[in-house]
């Protein structure tokens, strides 16, 4: 018996002899829920993680920690995610690098922000991660129609935009990244120290901040 | 106001300390950089001979051959140092500490406590830690007042007269790379005030950005702020024995003892310590350091116990052992990975193709990708992975 039938009967056993669902997949949130981002002090600030069933933007500049912050809460969840990627800047090999499986990423690259949203609609339902990285801001109107679905579902909707005022209606939650200083490891940067801000919370107050490290040879590669 | 301290033959200091006999002689420290013996540090007695950090050995030898030559274990200085730093959280916590092997400095700002108190402060600090201070309102001319003082003296700038004070003083106190003060040097400039005599569109034409802010420092015109200071983290688990240990066996079994007790401090399912070091303790008073750097961390014992295994058979062992410490620094949060074990039911994935076909379907033209690695490690990003179409 390999080791994932093993443990898929150890499960099981668990299950029958305690209770329904006394052991469950970690990591999938359902509506309501956090999702972690993977680091533990922005965990403990959002108090718990990303929330599903809402829409969550960060807002930050490259390098700013903002995509990697993402990239960390994809890396954390077992469910099936997408990438949404008009601007075609999704990095397939820093995903990798935060420990994101690409074979359970779907990465989409519409024409239009518009098609975007349409193809989030879609998903919604049926994904546990939807990331959506625009340089421009999103419309309204079809913002508006994906969070009914989004509010419906589990699934947790990341939005990294690059300013305040990109932020799309309708955020439960917005964040602000930036860059404090490079990490340097003998003469090679290693990585970088990001703070996250709350802007913006229904659960958790604004203004409210936590520091992350981010490294880059971690997995033992480097740039 | 600033305030920098400066320990003068820190190093020197603490092997003296260590070995009073070393005390009778000049001491050069050497260290070894790939097959070259080179000088670390050197006492004033052998400074005042020629010797300078950085010269080869034999050279050394040779301008000053009463000196005792102590191998230096730099990382014991920067413990040492940083412990003096923990010394001075007690004055501020915006310090900003910067080790050098000659002199390790470390800026100071009180904030807004009056000069006068500023000043009784520093007096306290040269007497305790026996360390030249310079007090002005900007770094450089803090740093300058300082290297020029004596130890356990007050250099105080007065505030307005920081480019009058450091003027006399020499180029290559400035934070030069070597080609630039190179270039100084055929330039024919040799003090501060040299520098600041000159135009500063002509500094930025020859030497560019770079040259100008050392044209501003020389000015005395310098705006950098003194950062609040966080003390790395680090956890030390260690054991010293009575009987000095020969047995390869107890040995083991105490590294394995150290690893395990390293390791209750963090929870390794969190973090993991990206750099290990362990210090051995010979029962005649060396002592000897192993540093790694493993590539994923260290988040268990046993991956531990290797390391420490591994490092400890490559060091140089003549004499039986009198203590070990390991120390982990470094911390860093674990990466999430996404777990093969966990797949998603078959349903989660029927349902999510489905809705991918639909969204394909009403967004025809819009393509879907999954990514895939090469893995061949080519420099190029579009060679380190390609598209392959979803479904």
């Amino acid at each position: 018996m390999g080791d994932t039938k093993k443990l898929y009967k150890t499960i099981s056993d668990i299950n029958q002899r305690w209770d329904a669902d006394v052991v469950t997949r970690g990591a999938v949130a359902r509506n309501g829920a956090r999702l972690s981002t993977g680091f533990a002090a922005v965990d403990a600030l959002l108090d718990g993680g990303f929330p599903a069933g809402g829409l969550t933007a960060l807002v930050g500049k490259p390098t700013s920690g903002a995509t990697s912050l993402a990239l960390s809460a994809l890396a954390g969840t077992t469910g099936h995610a997408a990438a949404l990627d008009p601007a075609a800047r999704f990095d397939p090999v820093y995903a990798t690098r935060l420990g994101v499986d690409l074979a359970r990423l779907v990465i989409a690259r519409p024409d239009n922000l518009l098609g975007a949203l349409e193809i989030a609609r879609h998903l919604v339902r049926a994904a546990s991660l939807l990331l959506l990285d625009t340089p421009d801001p999103l419309p309204d109107e079809a913002v508006r129609r994906l969070l009914v679905d989004l509010r419906a579902s589990d699934c947790v909707l990341l939005v990294i935009v690059p300013q305040a005022d990109h932020v799309p209606v309708g955020a439960s939650l917005v964040l602000h990244a930036e860059r404090l200083l490079w990490l340097v490891d003998e003469e090679d940067v290693c990585g970088y120290r990001a703070r996250v801000t709350v802007l913006r919370g229904r659960i958790v107050p604004a203004e409210r901040a936590a520091e992350f490290e981010v490294y880059w040879g971690a997995r033992g590669d480097t740039l | 106001m600033i305030v920098c301290l400066r320990l003068p033959d820190f190093a020197v200091r603490l092997e003296r300390e260590r070995q009073p006999t070393l005390n009778n002689a000049p001491l050069l420290l050497s260290e070894q950089r790939g097959k070259r013996e080179l000088v670390y540090a050197v006492c004033d007695r052998a400074w005042k001979q020629g010797v300078r950090p950085g010269m080869r050995l034999p050279g050394a030898r040779a301008l000053c051959p009463t000196a005792n030559v102590v191998p230096a274990v730099e990382s014991r200085y920067r413990r040492s140092f940083r412990e003096d730093i923990r010394r001075l959280l007690d004055y501020t916590d915006r310090l900003e500490p910067e080790y050098r092997p000659l002199g390790p400095l470390c800026y100071l700002d009180f904030g807004s406590l009056r000069q006068e108190d500023i000043l009784q402060l520093c007096e306290d600090i040269a007497h305790r830690f026996e360390a030249q201070v310079g007090v002005s309102g900007g770094k450089f001319a803090a740093f300058v007042a300082a290297v020029t003082s004596k130890a356990g003296v007050v250099a105080s700038v007065p505030t307005g007269e920081e480019a009058a004070f450091i003027a006399p003083h020499p180029l290559t106190l400035l934070p030069t790379d070597r080609e630039t003060a190179r270039r100084f040097d055929l330039f024919g400039m040799k003090t501060l005030g040299q520098l600041a005599s000159l135009p500063s569109g002509g500094v930025l034409a020859q030497f560019g950005k770079t040259g100008l802010e050392l044209h501003r420092l020389a000015c005395g015109e310098d705006w950098r702020r003194v950062l609040p200071y966080l003390p790395p983290r680090l956890e030390c688990a260690g054991r010293a024995f009575e009987t000095p240990l020969e047995d390869r066996l107890q040995i083991e079994t105490a590294l394995m003892e150290a690893a395990e007790g390293v390791l209750t401090r963090f929870d390794p399912r969190c973090e993991v310590a990206r750099t290990l070091t362990l210090t051995v303790t010979f029962a005649d008073g060396l002592v000897v350091e192993d540093t790694r750097t493993p590539r994923d961390g260290v988040e268990s014992a046993a991956l531990l116990f290797r390391l420490l295994s591994d490092g400890f058979s490559r060091l140089p062992i003549h004499a039986p052992i009198a203590a070990l410490e390991v120390t982990l620094t470094d911390f860093a949060e674990v990466l999430p990975v996404q777990l093969a074990l966990f797949e998603p039911p078959a349903e989660d994935g029927e349902r999510f193709k489905l809705a991918l076909e639909a969204a394909a379907f009403r967004q025809e033209g819009t393509p879907f990708y999954h990514a895939v690695t090469s893995g061949d490690g080519g420099y190029l990003p579009e060679r380190q992975f390609r598209f392959e179409v979803a479904g």
